[in-house]
Formats: C-alpha cells, structure tokens, sequence
C-alpha cells in the first residue's frame, strides 16, 4: 500500500512535468526525423541518383574515341549512372578542382594506334582525388584488368581472323569482315549485362537502408531522450530519499517506483508520434516491410526497459547536470557511432564491429532491426536482460550510498 | 517513555565521525545536540532515525516503539511540482488530514494558508511547516529535528518554536540539532559533540563559551 502510494505519487509529479518533458522531445523526434528525412532522400545516400560526371581528356576529333563515347554515351548501361565529358586537360583540371567532376581519364594521341596495332603500349591514365582511392580505386583497377582482357582478347581474335582469311579467304573483303567483327565485339561488350545479375541484399542484415536508417533514428531517438528529460531526474529531492527510507520505503523500493513511471513517461514519448508517423504513412508503408505497426512498437517495449534503465542508472551515478548531460550525448553518439547508428558496423574492422554489437546501442539495434525483419535474436534479448539487471542494481546502490551519505 | 543511547559509533572512511555516543532523554523534554559543522549531528540523527546504520552500539526506546520516532531533516524532503496538500496526501490518510487540517498539528503549523501552493513557489518558511507537518503523520512520541529554523524569517522561526513547546508539553521528546541562540535556549539539556565524542553542557547564558569549546 505504501510502495502503491509512492508510486502514484511519482506518477502525478510525471504528469507535472510531462508538459516540459513533451515539446521538448517532440522538438528532437522533429528534428531526427527531419535529418532521416534529408539523409535518404537528399543526402550523400541519395548520391545514387545522381550521376558521376567523368572528364575524358584527348583527341575527341578522332574517329574511334568519338564514336566509341558517343557508343557508351548512347548505347551502354553505364549512361545512367556516368556522363562523360569531353575537354581539354586544363578544363578537366579546373573542373577536377572546383569537384565538377568526380574523375577524368586521360587518352593519350597514340593510344588508338597501339590499339590498332597491337602494341598496347601506351597506357590510359585515370585521375581521381585520394578520397577515390576506396572503394572507387579498387573498382576502378578492377575495371582496368577487365578491360584491358577484353581489349586483348578482342585483338587476339582480329588478327587470327586476319590471318586465316589471309591464308585460305580472299583478302579483298578483310577491312569490311573486320569492321563487321569489330562490331560484334562491340556489340557483346555492350550486351554484357545479360550475363550477370546484381540482388541488391540490403545494407546490413539483409535491411534495405530505410529499414536500417529508420530503426538507427528511432533508437537514436530513444537514447537521447534522456536529455529530454532531465528534468525528471534532476529536480529530484535528495532529503526526500532520506525520508522516505525512513518511512520505510528503502533504495530499492524508490528506484523501482521511480523507474516504472518514468519507463511509462518514456513510452508515451516514443509511441504517440510513432504512431502518428504510423497513421501519416499508413502503417510505415514507406519502409517497404511486411511488419505490421503494431508488431514495430512492441519490439520497441523490451528496447525501451533497457534504455530507460540505462538512463535511471545514469542519473543515480552522475549527479551533476553538466557533466550528465554531456555524458548522455557524447556517449549516446559514441556509442551509437560504434554500433553502426551512423555507418553501417559492417563498415568498422571486425573487432570494433563486435565491440559495437554489444553495447547497449547495439543490442537495441540488433533487437529493433531483427523485429523489422521479422527474426527474433535470443542473444540481443539476453544481453538485453542483463543490461538491466546491472543499470537496476547499480542504480538502487548509488540511491543507497546517497541516501547514507554523511551530511555532518 | 525514555530514550536511552548506547556506545554508537560511526566512520565514514577513516574518520571517526561518532565515537561512542551514550546518553538518555526523558518524554517532556528537549535535548539540544551542539557541535561545529560536520561534526556528526546530523549523523547522529540519522541513525536514530534508521537512515543510516551505526557502525556498532545501540539505543532503545523504553516505554514505547522505534516506529514512533518522526524525523525532519535539514532540507525540504517535498515533491517540488506537487500542492502542499498532494505532498500531505502520501503520509496521511484522507480522514487524519482533514481533522490535522482543522484542528490539529498542521492547523498549528499554518498549512492550512498555503494548501493548494505548488512547493516550487513557496518561501522557505512554509516548505519547513510543511516538512514538520508530513514528519509529524501518525502522531510521532519522539521528534529528532536537524536545524528546523535554519535560514527562515522570525515568523517562521516563532512558529516553530510554539510547536516545539507544544510538542514537548503533549510529553513529547525532542532531538535538536541546533546553532540557533533561541532553540538552544528551548532545550532542557544540552550536549556538544566534538571529535566524535559527546559531552553535556551547561548553559549560562553565554554563547561565547561554546564558540570557544568548539573551536
């Protein structure tokens, strides 16, 4: 009856405070939201959209190089995610500098008739910044050993031609025949999609990017709500926890009471505009999920538990508002960073990716994102569990070590 | 009813903050604990109160029970964002509250005038009634008060001295910790601690003495 008491006493200071507590995370879920928002559709995520604009420097006049751009310019997939541009070095210089373009090949004047020839001695160079050397280096080296296999192979076949029509043809016809198998060999480079096929599995566990970027802003959101709430926590009464030892309600008692309202305050905040985004796009249609709202919200509850727990425990620890708030958001990006909150953890080395896994952050995300996929993990809800076993306990021994505190 | 102290001790770390405390009270009076800042008053309240636990030692209480024992700390123990009367509501049930309301402690106290006011705009001296008036639920026989007066107005300091001597005439016993000229003047026996150690003192009527044992 006392502890019921308690409890709801604790409940009606929350819904004092929820009127300051409220705008306030409102203002943040605007502001994540508005970022996710920007993120995926306007943002460097949003670069596939966009085409790479690629300089190519050299003899534009000559008639192989014309009509081999004009080729890939008209007829090659590539046109829908490159463009090339013809112009001088000092133009693709320029251009490279003011980031108008992401590259520029050089073609040097004798590159055509080594083609020609055979000698394949002259070498065309690719010019890219060191920010290119990633990903885009390694492609393009790749690139490079395909082509040049291709372009060997293809002059291979031309000259046997040569010669066998040379040997046994009639050799008045060879500059047409090798115009014809010229452009079949054309032909089959161009056609070179039909013989692969890219799946595209997602950006991480198999979620498309706006799942993962969704369940990253949601938990996000849910981590900094803390600091949304200080208010809570901090305008709490340290004589009170004194008294109401005294009375008979111990450390744990307060901690537990105190928890479950503001676990509630916590669920108010994150399920209403959840719920509105739910009903603003009937049921996170824009997540291209088969999970159902109300299936994404209950994954959300044990996520919740944790989080809460995780910020009471916070709270009972470091007392000063300064140096908590700055631990909140500094640890919350860190750890939200390491978890793949930002990039996705496949991006980090092996052992800070695991490291990243079983944080806080990451169990939640890993929770969250196996919802959103429909696949429970028993590992993120264990882990989960002893999280916070720990905040829990931790949080009732830094309330009791206050309440016994020396005051003179 | 008696109070009786026995050999309490207490460290906090590897300072000896109580270091065999003894000593008895009587029901009808007012005991003065005196001492300098941090010297383990409060500490002493503490324990007697059950918030803290002695390192050994012990006190009972003859004649009566451990559970009537109210306690007002140095601060305001209050939920700031709720009314006087929300705070009231979690210490007394609604039947006691009403008739401490209209005739009882906390009409004596004046809680009456400010029942409604949020804790967060009241003035020191009303938040002090107010912890009072919740220490007091359930009609407590021994009262241990840790600076009750510190920092209020004369107003306030007089009402609460008329409830001291109130209490005290109801065959109440009081545990004051005290630097105020007045309260100390309230107590019937008065005892200083200093380096852990508790000794009665006599007072004429001259503060300076103290000051000097203190220092």
């Amino acid at each position: 009856m006392r502890y019921l008491k308690y409890f709801s006493v604790q409940l009606k200071r929350t819904l004092r405070l929820a009127v300051g507590v409220f705008p306030t995370a409102m203002l943040l879920f605007a502001c994540l939201g508005a970022a996710a928002w920007f993120l995926l559709n306007q943002g460097p995520l949003a670069e596939r959209q966009q085409k790479y604009q690629i300089g190519v420097v050299g003899k534009i006049d000559d008639t192989y190089l014309g009509f081999g751009i004009y080729a890939i310019q008209t007829l090659d997939v590539s046109r829908f995610m490159v463009d090339f541009i013809p112009m001088t070095e000092e133009e693709a210089r320029q251009a490279f500098r003011n980031d108008k373009i992401a590259a520029y090949i050089k073609v040097p004047e004798d590159f055509l008739d080594s083609l020609i020839y055979g000698r394949n001695d002259v070498p065309i160079s690719y010019v890219a910044s060191e920010g290119q050397k990633g990903i885009g280096g390694y492609l393009m080296e790749e690139l490079a050993v395909v082509v040049s296999k291709l372009v060997t192979s293809a002059q291979g076949s031309i000259y046997s031609f040569q010669d066998v029509i040379r040997d046994y043809g009639d050799a008045s016809q060879l500059g047409e025949w090798t115009d014809e198998i010229n452009l079949q060999l054309i032909e089959n480079v161009l056609a070179r999609t039909k013989l692969a096929e890219l799946t595209e599995l997602g950006l991480s566990k198999g979620l498309l990017m706006r799942q993962y970027y969704f369940c990253a802003v949601v938990l996000l959101y849910c981590f900094l709500f803390g600091i949304s709430s200080a208010s809570f926590f901090l305008k709490r009464n340290e004589d009170l926890g004194k008294w109401m030892k005294m009375r008979g309600i111990g450390a744990a008692a307060q901690v537990l009471c105190e928890y479950g309202v503001y676990l509630f305050m916590m669920m108010a905040c994150v399920f209403l505009p959840l719920i509105g985004v739910g009903i603003a796009t009937k049921s996170f249609a824009f997540l291209k999920t088969k999970v159902y709202m109300d299936e994404i919200l209950k994954a959300l509850v044990p996520i919740l538990i944790m989080i809460s727990a995780m910020h009471f425990m916070i709270y009972e620890t470091v007392r000063n508002p300064v140096a908590n708030l700055l631990l909140q958001f500094l640890g919350v990006i860190g750890m939200g960073y390491v978890s793949g909150y930002i990039y996705p953890a496949s991006f980090f080395p092996k052992g800070i990716a695991f490291v990243g896994s079983v944080l806080p952050t990451g169990v939640a995300l890993e929770g969250f994102s196996g919802a959103m996929l429909d696949e429970r993990s028993g590992m993120a809800f264990g882990l989960g569990c002893l999280y916070v076993t720990a905040f829990l306990v931790l949080a009732v021994l830094m309330r009791k070590r206050m309440i016994e505190r020396d005051n003179g | 009813m008696k109070l009786e102290i026995k050999d309490l001790k207490k460290k906090y770390g590897k300072k000896l903050v109580l270091d065999g405390i003894s000593f008895s009270a009587d029901e009808g009076t007012c005991v003065g604990i005196l001492g300098g800042n941090g010297c383990g008053k409060s500490t002493l309240l503490s324990i007697l109160a059950g918030i803290v636990r002695a390192d050994s030692g012990s006190f009972e209480v003859t004649g009566g029970e451990k559970s009537c024992i109210g306690y007002v700390p140095q601060g305001t123990p209050l939920f700031e964002e709720l009314s006087a009367k929300d705070n009231l509501k979690l210490w007394y049930d609604s039947q006691s509250l009403k008739k401490e309301l209209e005739s009882g402690v906390l009409k004596l106290l004046g809680v009456n005038e400010f029942l409604t006011v949020p804790v967060r705009k009241m003035s020191g001296g009303m938040k002090k009634r107010l912890s009072i008036g919740c220490a007091v639920s359930g009609s407590p026989k021994i009262l241990l008060m840790d600076e009750p007066t510190a920092a209020l107005d004369i107003a306030c300091k007089e009402n609460i001295y008329e409830y001291i001597e109130n209490f005290k005439k109801n065959g109440g016993l009081i545990l004051l910790a005290t630097h105020d000229v007045h309260e100390i003047e309230l107590c019937d026996k008065r005892y200083v601690i200093k380096d852990g150690k508790l000794t009665e003192w006599q007072y004429d009527g001259d503060l300076r003495k103290l000051a000097q044992w203190i220092k």
